[in-house]
């Protein structure tokens, strides 16, 4: 796989030997953990044994934070994690969307679902740290990860992103082995896998990585952005991908049905375009 | 750094005492990870754990290698176990694994990640260390222009130099060598040596000049040298490795993005 940007396809090494000689100084600070704030109530009222929810859903994209907030809005606020080098001003005093924030919330009459809106702009160099510090702590049977991925990338695939929904799964080797046909022939994922060459990178890489390596049940559905704002497009399809995840995982019906209502989605998109506006200078380049 | 063998297994399985393990330097043209990710759709090779190593980035994709599976999960490194033949004749103890590296450690952390490898291959005892890697064309001179592009470099043990040399690899010229270190010294693939070198971890690194641009048959050529000095590193013949013929992984397909329709070429 070639990860060459497209801005250094030419630059010489030249360059890349002063920018590494530069970042060497404080590179090391990549790899410092956030900060977790618990809600100590909370977490003993339902977790009294210890965070093992029975589904783990972590939100990385606009739509996919949107989709969570409008959608379980009983949820209650379970932690937050904390990235030190981003400034906490401006911040409202609830969980807002255009907050830069990552609020862990508990779900259901027992905790059975955590979820977790990261709304940072997580760089790819504290991915890992960050999933670390969140997951290391907790031991869910499933793990949902939905995010995006910018189509002018690191998207390869025959779909046009800018013409029709493109959605696609990644799953970890143990919740491959969920997803199969009830009668003969090969496994049938709920949604297409992603095709060989196109990557995801970023949180919900290190996400998805962290589970395979541990072998734990993760799937990643991802949603390929033409364009950042546009991103309230994304939400209906994410809605519908999450919920025929959460059903062949055999969650409760009342955590996916709920996605299924025409309000949520439609609240949903419209607090995307409230929060972030639907502008179109976004990265990537539209041909008329 | 951490290493997770496969469901199933686990360290001891590994047997890394005394293995070769064969690995990219993330350099110009992306040649030493492309020529792994052939010699991992060509070879019988079994995945044998996952590595996580905070000073890489992170990245995620399905079937890099072949389709048979739809929807197998790859990482940012994987270690793979190069399996033996099926031949009569005993086949070495000494395995050898090839470590995929589908992305560049962050920036300001390369000689950090490099240290990190050897450390940890010093660590299980570890044989020797083969490199795969690009070399920055522009810094050729005329006398190189011609000819083969391939090159070795060996650390502290004249085995592999000889092995390298018995397959018509040249050596790589001094003035090169010297240049390359002096102004890109802290990129790939001279951490990894540096690391190796410091270590005292036998390493051999075959490389070819390349650009920026399409480096599929200098990966190939790449491949088919180490394919081919697998039987010497390892003293006998790995039998299913030695005859295999050499495949473009189906994830070269789309390696320079998505094609633009045609449509709009017809008048």
């Amino acid at each position: 796989m070639n990860f060459s940007e497209l801005e250094d396809v030419y630059s010489s090494r030249t360059a890349q030997q002063d920018d590494e000689e530069q970042a060497t100084s404080h590179a090391a600070s990549n790899l410092e953990c956030p900060i977790i704030l618990w809600n100590m109530r909370v977490r003993e009222r339902f977790y009294p044994e210890g965070l093992k929810p029975e589904l783990l859903v972590l939100a990385t994209s606009r739509a996919s934070c949107a989709l969570i907030n409008a959608a379980y809005s009983n949820k209650q606020v379970l932690g937050t994690c904390i990235l030190p080098e981003v400034s906490l001003s401006g911040h409202h005093v609830q969980p807002s969307l255009k907050d830069q924030s990552c609020v862990l919330y508990a779900c259901g009459q027992s905790g059975e679902m955590l979820l977790i809106c990261s709304q940072y702009s997580v760089k790819p160099e504290r991915s890992v740290s960050f999933i670390k510090a969140l997951l290391h702590e907790m031991h869910p049977k499933q793990v949902l990860i939905l995010g995006g991925v910018p189509s002018d990338q690191l998207w390869a695939g025959d779909v046009d992103p800018s013409q029709e929904a493109a959605l696609f799964l990644l799953s970890t080797e143990a919740s491959k082995q969920v997803h199969v046909s009830k009668g003969q022939g090969p496994p049938v994922p709920p949604i297409p896998y992603l095709p060989s060459g196109s990557i995801v990178t970023g949180l919900a890489a290190a996400c998805l990585s962290y589970c395979q390596a541990r072998s734990m049940y993760a799937d990643l559905v991802v949603a390929v952005d033409m364009v950042p704002g546009l991103a309230h497009l994304s939400v209906r399809p994410l809605a519908d991908a999450a919920c025929k995840i959460m059903s062949a995982v055999n969650m409760p019906p009342e955590f996916f049905q709920t996605l299924q209502q025409p309000g949520i989605f439609k609240r949903a998109a419209m607090d995307v375009e409230r929060a972030y506006g639907s502008s179109l200078d976004g990265v990537g380049a539209v041909f008329v | 750094m951490d290493i997770f063998p496969v469901k199933g297994s686990s360290l001891e399985d590994l047997k890394l005492k005394d293995s070769v393990i064969i690995l990219p330097a993330v350099a110009t043209g992306n040649v030493g990870e492309l020529a792994v990710e052939i010699l991992l759709a060509s070879l019988p090779v079994r995945l044998a754990a996952y590595i996580e190593n905070e000073n890489v980035l992170p990245c995620v994709g399905n079937d890099p290698v072949s389709i048979s599976n739809p929807g197998a999960l790859s990482t940012v490194l994987e270690l793979f176990e190069v399996m033996p033949g099926t031949s009569s004749k005993p086949e070495s103890d000494v395995k050898v694994y090839l470590l995929q590296q589908r992305a560049p450690a962050m920036q300001g952390r390369q000689a950090a990640y490099a240290q990190s490898i050897v450390a940890w291959a010093q660590s299980h005892r570890v044989g020797r260390l083969v490199v795969l890697s690009g070399l920055d064309a522009s810094l050729c001179k005329d006398k190189q222009l011609l000819g083969p592009t391939a090159r070795y470099y060996s650390i502290s043990d004249t085995k592999e130099a000889a092995a390298a040399q018995s397959l018509g690899i040249e050596a790589l010229e001094a003035e090169y060598l010297q240049e390359e270190r002096e102004l890109h010294g802290l990129l790939p693939p001279w951490p990894l040596l540096a690391a190796a070198a410091s270590h005292t971890l036998p390493a051999l690194m075959l490389a070819c000049f390349a650009s920026e641009g399409d480096n599929i048959p200098q990966a190939m050529q790449l491949a088919t040298y180490t394919r081919d000095l697998m039987p010497t590193l390892v003293g006998t013949a790995l039998t299913a490795s030695a005859a295999a013929v050499l495949r473009i992984p189906c994830s070269f397909a789309s390696l320079f993005g998505r094609s633009s329709g045609f449509e709009s070429f017809l008048g």
